[in-house]
Formats: C-alpha cells, sequence, structure tokens
C-alpha cells in the first residue's frame, strides 16, 4: 500500500506526457517543396542507328567508295516468256503428190526457220489408193532428222477389196526429231510397191498433218515484232514524313535489270516511267532513253541455256530524275515494251521455251544534296495529372555531327484547335547543322544548348491540351544552300535533363 | 492516343528520393514505433548517495548498507539533436498537422541522432565489509542510436538541384544492440581512495547497425545533371533479427525478429566481454571527487550473423534515346529503378563484431551543510559516429534519514538544457528511487526533444561502519 502512494505522484506527473503521445501519432502529412535534378537521356545515336529503328522499306546501302549513304527501293518486275512471244505449234497439213515433192514451212509467222528441234508431237498420213492388190509403202523426210536417219514410215497396205481404197496410218511419234530446212521447205518422197509382183506404183494421193508439235528450240531469222510487258509499281516510302519544302538529290539513279535468255536481239523501250508523290503530283521521265530504248544483251548460238544480264541505268545525266526526285515521291510507276530483231537484218538467232527476259528496278537514292523542309505533325496527347509536379526547367545539349539541322516547336491545343501554350516563344532551333568540307563531309560536331522552360502556367496548359501540334524545320547546312554527305556513321548525342520542381 | 509519362517523371523524382534514402531511412519509422527501448545518461543518478545504483555507473560507489537486494528495475531515455514534436510540426491551412519538411531542415544540425536507450535491471546483489565490497547483477540492455547527416535530409526532402555541383555525403550511421549481462563487481578502500572494477560477460541477442558509412551523390552541373553516386556502406545483422530487400531480390525491405528461448534471452549465443573501472578520492569529508569509464568492451556476432556490403562508384547519364523511342510506352520511371539498383547490396555470411558504446562519468560532489550537498557532472558517451558530452550541476537536500531529494540542471550536445530531479525513500530496509534527467519532459513531451526516467527499489540490510 505505502509503495502505491509513493508511486501515485509519478504517476500522475508522466500522465500528461503519455496523453501527448497521442498527437505524435497524429501527423498527418509531410509537406515537401522540393526541386530534383535529374539526367533523362544520353545518347548517342548514328544515323544508322536511328534507320535501323525505323520501319523503311529501303535496304540501307553504302553506295560510293566515300561511304554516302543512299537508301535503295528495288523490287521485281515483269516477265516476258517464250511462250508469251512464240505460242505451241499449230498443226499442219502436208500433201505428197508426187513421187518427190518439197513442201512448204511456214511454222511461225515471220520466222525464217532454218531448225526446229522437237520435244513431242506426231505424224499423221492418210493415203488414197486404186490399186486392187496389197500395196508397201515407205515415206521419208529426208529434212527429219534423228541419229543421223531420216523420219522414215514403211507400211504395207492391205487391201480390203475396195477400190479406191482410203488407209489412214497409225500417229508416228517425232519426238527428238529435227527439222532442217533449205528455203523453208522440206522434202518428202514415197515409193509405193505391190506386194504381188513388187513392181511400182504411183498412188492417188499421199498427205497427211503434224499435229501437237512442241519445240525444244527454234532457230532462224527472226523478223521485226514488238511486245508490251506489264505495268509495274515501285513503292518508296523515303518522303512519307510528310515534310514539305525543298529537296534537290545530287547523284540518285534508277536501275532497270534485264535479265535474258532470249537468243534475240530485243530492244526495250521505257513506255511509261511516272513518279507520283502524295498530293498526287506526278513528274514523268524525259530523255533519250524514253526514245531510244535500250538493247538487251543476248547470248550466242553456243551460248544457249544461259541468261545475259544488262542494266539501264538513269541518272542527272541521261535522264530527268533528279527533277522527278524532287517532288518526294511515293511511288514510280513504270511500263517496257520490246522489239524483237529491231534493226530486221538477217541474223540467225534463236528461242527455247525456257528462255525468258526477267526484269527488276531499283532506286539509289544517296543522301547527297540539299534539302530544307517542313513538317506538321497534330496527334492527342494526355499529360496526366502531375498535381505534385510544379514546373520544370529542361535542358538539352545535343551535339551534332550531321549535316543538317533542327528547329522545334510544340503547340498545346485544346479540343478545337485553339492554342493554349507552345514549348517555346520561338520556334527553337535544337540542333546546329555542322558544317562541311569541300566534299560536302561534316567537319566538327556542333553543341547547342537549349533551356527549356516549364512554369506552372504552362504546365496547366499542357494538362488542359487535348492535342499537341509538333513542327519541325529541317535544313542541311548554311539554311539549305550546302551540298551535304550523309553517312552512315555520322552521330547525334542527346542529353536531357531535367530540374523537376515538387510541391505535396 | 500518345501517352506523355510526367506523371512518370514525377515518379523518378518521388522514387528516387525514395531510391536515395530508402534503405537508410526506415530506421526513422522504427525510432518512432515505440518498439525501441530507452536507455538512460543517468545524470542525476550518477549523483545521488547511498544508492546502490549508483554503484551502475561508478564500480568504486558503496553504499551504507552490508547487504542489497535490487529488485527489477528499468533506466530508460530517449532524445533527438534539439528537436521536439512542436518545433518539426505545425497546422496548415486545412487544420490537419503536418511536417514542412523546409522547416524541419531549418532546424537541423549538420551531424544529428536520435538515440534511445534502455537498461532493465533484473537484479543485482551485493555485499560489502568494512573496506571492501563485491557484488553479482544481470540486466538487460538496449542501445540505439540514429545519425544522420543534415544533407540526407537535404536531399530526400528539399531535392538534390541545390546541390549542383557538389558532393554531398548522405550516410547515415546507426545502431541498435540488444544484449543480456551478467556482471561481477567489486571495490576496495584504501585510505581516501577508492576503486572498483567489474567484469561484463555480455551475451548478445540482435544487432543492425551499420560498419562502413560512406554514401555520396554528386550532381553535375556542366551538363545534364548527371549523377555520380559512390558507396563504402555495409549493414551488419545478428541474433534474433533477419532483414530481406536489400540485396535487390525485388522485395521491399523487411526487418523480421525471430523467437528466443528463455535460456537463450539471458545468456545469448553471441559473446562479448566489457569491464568498467572506477575511482573515487575523498579529499575531506566534504569534498568528493570521482571517475569512472564503462562500457570498455565488444559483442563478436555470430549467430544468425551478415553483412551486406554496397561498394563502388556509379554514374547514371540518362536513358537511351532509341530505347525510349522504340519502346512503346515511354516510361521515364526506369530512371527510377536504376537508381534504386544502384544501391543494391550483397550479403555475405560471416561474423563481425561491434564495440559498446562507451561512457565516461566525472562527478565532483561538496557537502555545504550536514543535510545539503552540492555537486558537478562532466558526462560523455560515445553515440555511433559522434563525441556526445554532458556538464551538469546537482544539488541535493536530506530529508531526516529517510527522504532525499535534489535537482540537476544540465547541458548536452545532443540533449541540450535540462532540469532534472531525483528522490529516494528509505522506509526500513526498502528503498525506492526515481530520477529523471529531464522533468519537464514528463509533463510536455512535445516540447522536449529529451526524456527520461529510472525507477528502482532496492533491499538494504545491515548498516556498514564508517
Amino acid at each position: 500500500m505505502v509503495f502505491r502512494w509513493l508511486l501515485l505522484p509519478i504517476v500522475a506527473m508522466i500522465l500528461p506526457s503519455c496523453n501527448q503521445l497521442d498527437s505524435v501519432s497524429s501527423i498527418d502529412d509531410l509537406e515537401i517543396q522540393a526541386d530534383y535534378a535529374l539526367p533523362l537521356i544520353n545518347s548517342s545515336t548514328t544515323i544508322q542507328d536511328l534507320l535501323e529503328a525505323s520501319d523503311t522499306e529501303a535496304t540501307l546501302i553504302s553506295t560510293t567508295s566515300d561511304g554516302t549513304l543512299a537508301f535503295s527501293y528495288q523490287t521485281d518486275g515483269p516477265k516476258v516468256k517464250a511462250e508469251q512471244l512464240f505460242t505451241d505449234i499449230p498443226d499442219f497439213p502436208f500433201a505428197v503428190p508426187d513421187e518427190r515433192t518439197s513442201v512448204a514451212v511456214e511454222i511461225f509467222p515471220g520466222v525464217k526457220l532454218e531448225t526446229l528441234k522437237l520435244k513431242g508431237g506426231t505424224m499423221n498420213f492418210q493415203i488414197f489408193s486404186s490399186e486392187t492388190g496389197d500395196i508397201d509403202i515407205q515415206i521419208i523426210f529426208s529434212n527429219l532428222i534423228k541419229d543421223g536417219q531420216p523420219f522414215t514410215v514403211t507400211e504395207r497396205l492391205i487391201n480390203q477389196g475396195q477400190s479406191p481404197q482410203e488407209f489412214e496410218l497409225a500417229p508416228i511419234d517425232v519426238t527428238g526429231y529435227s527439222l532442217n530446212l533449205d528455203n523453208q521447205e522440206m522434202t518428202v518422197e514415197y515409193l509405193a510397191t505391190k506386194v504381188s509382183d513388187g513392181s511400182t506404183v504411183t498412188l492417188d494421193a499421199v498427205g497427211g498433218w503434224g499435229r501437237n508439235w512442241q519445240y525444244d528450240l527454234v532457230v532462224g531469222n527472226f523478223a521485226t515484232e514488238t511486245f508490251q510487258m506489264e505495268e509495274d509499281t515501285l513503292t518508296i516510302d523515303l518522303f512519307d514524313l510528310g515534310f514539305d519544302g525543298e529537296l534537290s538529290l545530287a547523284d540518285p539513279q534508277l536501275n532497270l535489270s534485264f535479265e535474258n535468255s532470249f537468243g534475240l536481239a530485243i530492244r526495250t523501250r521505257i513506255t511509261q516511267l511516272t513518279m507520283i508523290n502524295a498530293e498526287g503530283t506526278s513528274v514523268s521521265l524525259s530523255g533519250r532513253f524514253a526514245q531510244e530504248g535500250f538493247l538487251l544483251d543476248a547470248p550466242e548460238l553456243n551460248e544457249m541455256g544461259t541468261a545475259k544480264s544488262s542494266t539501264l541505268t538513269l541518272n542527272k545525266d541521261n535522264s530527268n530524275i533528279v527533277e522527278m526526285l524532287a517532288i518526294r515521291p511515293q511511288k514510280i510507276i513504270y511500263q517496257l515494251s520490246g522489239e524483237i530483231n529491231p534493226d530486221n537484218n538477217e541474223e540467225v538467232t534463236f528461242i527455247q521455251p525456257q528462255s525468258k527476259v526477267n526484269t527488276s528496278i531499283q532506286a539509289v537514292i544517296p543522301a547527297h544534296g540539299t534539302f530544307k523542309m517542313r513538317t506538321e505533325q497534330e496527334t492527342e496527347v494526355d499529360f496526366g495529372q502531375p498535381d505534385q509536379l510544379k514546373s520544370a526547367s529542361f535542358k538539352l545539349i545535343t551535339t551534332n555531327g550531321m549535316p543538317f539541322g533542327a528547329q522545334l516547336q510544340f503547340y498545346f491545343l485544346d479540343d478545337n484547335g485553339l492554342v493554349l501554350d507552345s514549348l517555346f516563344n520561338n520556334q527553337e532551333m535544337i540542333l546546329t547543322a555542322a558544317a562541311v568540307d569541300a566534299d560536302g563531309f561534316p567537319v566538327t560536331p556542333i553543341p547547342l544548348a537549349t533551356d527549356i522552360q516549364v512554369p506552372a502556367n504552362r504546365l496547366a496548359a499542357m494538362n488542359q491540351s487535348k492535342k499537341m501540334l509538333m513542327k519541325i524545320y529541317l535544313a542541311t547546312t548554311n539554311d539549305g544552300q550546302t551540298p551535304v554527305k550523309i553517312t552512315p556513321e555520322q552521330e547525334l548525342g542527346v542529353k536531357l535533363g531535367a530540374i523537376l520542381s515538387i510541391e505535396e | 492516343m500518345k501517352k506523355f509519362t510526367i506523371n512518370n517523371i514525377k515518379k523518378v523524382c518521388l522514387s528516387g528520393r525514395q531510391g536515395f534514402c530508402k534503405k537508410y531511412c526506415f530506421v526513422f519509422g522504427l525510432l518512432f514505433m515505440g518498439m525501441i527501448p530507452l536507455r538512460a545518461q543517468d545524470i542525476g543518478l550518477s549523483m545521488m548517495n547511498n544508492l546502490w545504483q549508483t554503484n551502475t555507473l561508478n564500480p568504486s560507489k558503496m553504499t551504507d548498507r552490508k547487504f542489497i537486494f535490487s529488485f527489477p528495475g528499468v533506466s530508460a531515455s530517449m532524445g533527438t539533436s534539439g528537436l521536439t514534436y512542436n518545433n518539426i510540426t505545425s497546422t496548415n491551412a486545412e487544420g490537419k498537422t503536418v511536417i514542412v519538411a523546409n522547416d524541419l531542415i531549418e532546424r537541423l544540425n549538420n551531424k544529428n541522432t536520435v538515440w534511445a536507450n534502455t537498461d532493465f535491471e533484473t537484479f543485482h546483489v551485493a555485499f560489502g565489509s568494512g573496506r571492501w565490497q563485491v557484488s553479482v547483477g544481470h540486466a538487460f540492455k538496449t542501445n540505439t542510436s540514429f545519425t544522420f547527416p543534415k544533407e540526407l535530409a537535404q536531399l530526400a526532402l528539399q531535392g538534390n538541384a541545390q546541390f549542383l555541383g557538389q558532393t554531398v555525403n548522405i550516410a547515415p550511421e546507426f545502431n541498435t544492440s540488444t544484449y543480456g549481462e551478467w556482471s561481477i563487481g567489486t571495490a576496495i578502500n584504501y585510505d581516501r581512495f577508492t576503486f572498483g572494477a567489474r567484469l561484463k560477460m555480455l551475451g548478445g541477442l540482435s544487432n543492425f547497425s551499420s560498419g562502413n558509412a560512406v554514401a555520396s551523390v554528386y550532381t553535375d552541373d556542366a551538363s545534364v545533371y548527371e549523377l555520380t553516386l559512390a558507396s563504402d556502406y555495409t549493414i551488419n545483422s545478428a541474433g534474433l533479427i533477419d532483414v530481406s530487400g536489400l540485396e535487390g531480390d525485388g522485395g521491399e525491405l523487411e526487418i523480421t525478429t525471430t523467437d528466443m528461448d528463455f535460456l537463450d534471452a539471458f545468456f545469448g549465443q553471441n559473446k562479448g566481454l566489457a569491464i568498467d573501472l572506477g575511482a573515487t578520492f575523498k579529499v575531506n569529508d566534504k569534498l568528493e571527487f570521482s571517475g569512472s569509464i564503462l562500457d570498455i568492451g565488444s559483442i563478436n556476432w555470430k549467430e544468425n550473423a551478415k553483412v551486406y556490403t554496397s561498394e563502388g562508384t556509379y554514374e547514371y547519364k540518362g536513358l537511351d534515346l532509341l530505347n525510349l523511342v522504340e519502346s512503346e510506352n515511354a516510361d521515364f520511371s526506369q530512371i527510377a529503378d536504376t537508381l534504386s539498383d544502384i544501391f543494391q547490396f550483397s550479403k555475405a555470411d560471416k561474423s563481425y563484431r561491434t564495440a559498446l558504446s562507451w561512457r565516461t562519468y566525472w562527478t565532483v560532489s561538496y557537502q555545504i551543510f550536514e543535510k545539503f550537498r552540492v555537486g558537478g557532472l562532466i558526462h560523455t558517451r560515445r553515440l555511433k559516429g559522434n563525441f556526445d558530452p554532458t556538464v551538469a550541476v546537482n544539488a541535493a537536500v536530506d530529508f531526516g534519514r529517510w527522504w532525499t531529494l535534489g535537482t540537476n540542471l544540465s547541458h548536452g550536445k545532443s540533449t541540450g538544457l535540462a532540469l532534472g530531479a531525483n528522490t529516494a525513500v528509505r522506509l526500513g530496509p526498502v528503498q525506492l528511487f526515481f530520477a529523471t534527467d529531464n522533468l519537464p519532459a514528463l509533463f510536455n513531451i512535445v516540447d522536449n526533444s529529451y526524456a527520461h526516467a529510472r525507477l528502482g527499489m532496492n533491499l538494504g540490510f545491515g548498516k556498514r561502519s564508517e
């Protein structure tokens, strides 16, 4: 009991403090005003890195020995096959009115045939005889030869008691035979003898048909003839970013490549080559190739089975391609024609069933030239509700090793497109184009520091905005006046830091 | 719709702040959760007479009784470097009680310590006769301190923009140890001198402490605020404490404790030794000097001992632009992840040693009248990483033979100016006492940065001869 009484005053003293401990746990919040400095981006990027990150359809290549970057767009073009030019041999009749006859042969119109190798077909014979007895007949095609032997038919015609009597022989395969002609004629002779006494007789009529002949080789002199290839399109996405302005490419090329296995002289002509941009503006090819055409290389007689390649290159010296690319085309529409034996000479040439002309088209656009272009892109945005973020200050440092600079501006718009605020007071230069040497290559990377202030009112405008309009202006060195060369190795260094003011 | 992640930038800041201090600031939380026991400076106790517990502060002190049995008693204290609840909180416009970070930081010193200690004395038995005295005792002790540089709070709560171009050290130092202490002591009087010594066998129960404590942040102002983070920092844990989440395993930082057996609690698995030394010089019947050095020793932590190390220099320069462009959701919160990863720790299972925080007491006492005496004190202690001195004066009045009332005025580096009071009552063989080094804190803790109380009861038999 005594102890309790002694403890009482002590407890009484401590009790108020114990009650106060409750208030210690009642702290509701921590109020902070802080400025955090943070590096956000630190990056060194080459042109090649940027292009690989993009989804361009171009195959990136380095064109010249100086390493200038080039964009290459390529596609296979239309094909021309032998069957399109020379259809199957039509069935043809022949007649042998005498024991020895020369028969005129014109299998392909306009072709002075010298040799026709067959890989299929038959000879069908029909014979009329007024003789009453059985007859042995031998028919010889001395120009139709296989293994050194002429095509020969030997048959016994059995009289059925009729007079005159018609005989139709079973079809005889001519596969593997070669028809070698002199003056486009073949010689046919027959010998008919009576079985009874072996005496020679003259029959009423001997004739027949060549049916389903298929050629393995046609050698001769081909007459002049033109043909059309299908229209084709090459798509170019290099200019899809929507830039508008001036572009001058120093040395673009358009390569039309041909692979020809016809043994014929063929001259191709560009009947149409038009570049069309997103706005529908088009420019067509002009220059001597449009009129003169281009003679394809062809295999000689002793080069059968091979193909010869030819390339027609359109460049600034032989065409208006610079003018055409200046419109920043999205596609190239082209069509070609061909002319067989264009000079109508007497040369002996050939075709085979597998003969064809393959075409391909390649646009090579070197990053060499000048440009100054602008683009605007509007996008819906949502900057969120950064209540605690009261203001921000960004420091952008670029180190530009590329020979073009950039100006940037962002506008923050409401639903109706009304400008609420902009990121900069004026369009701000964020990249300074590097100076270039006499060859157009950058000399020294150019650093540029840009301060970007986002005070509270601008932050509020950003929060209210529903859309953002981005304006970019790009220009090569000296505001697009100096031709420059861009290489894949040219670097762009970007550093972005921020001081973010937080209140919570 | 393009979603810009400025919110995420905000998250970067907030998370970055967490990144800087996540690993360290949690100790703050522990301190204010009330689970941290308290421990005393015992300014007033050290100047009380004829009380056995003064022997715990100076082993040369003897009482006027031949036999003393001390019942379980508690001595507890906690304090901060001048911060009080009321001077770091305010009421905002909404009527809420808030801590305004800027006001808090304004009140911080270059180095700031939050400390709390508890001695739970299980029992003491002392026997003395003539010129000598021997004693045996047991106590549980918990020492906790957390020292942090002002720059840590500035960096976390005000941001690093104020430190552009500067390297700031943000490494906190902390220690919390709980151990059991078996002691055997003796005191011998020789003429006007009395010498005392106490050997203490320690059994560590739990420890969570920092070792090497270097962690700095440099923000480059010449470029785009690139960060250079350097650390040579170790965190130790042992005994009943398990720490998870330090090694970057994706988990939240968490400290858990395990159960212990009764015997383990009394004897501990982590052995240590310490000694206390003391001396008293009685100039004459009125004037007496005394001094003591306590807790010279250490504990070797072996049981469940782990050392977490973060060492190295890391530069953070920002994200790669291409990666950002290529990712469908450009998210700057990657920065927070990176910064957080930088301070990851590697764990090693190995023993380590921690020294006790030694203390000294230097007192002088003068008996002006038979019932009234005055005194002075210089007390020093080593808090983790800091030397912490206190000076004090005191006066005491005896009301008869059974009641003593005293007061003391102290000024300490970590405690500031404090008015203390103490009293002891003797009722036959029973002796009760109470002491506090900061009396106002008992009534008004929210305006005081330091609180202390000690309470105990002894049984004493047999009057010793002079």
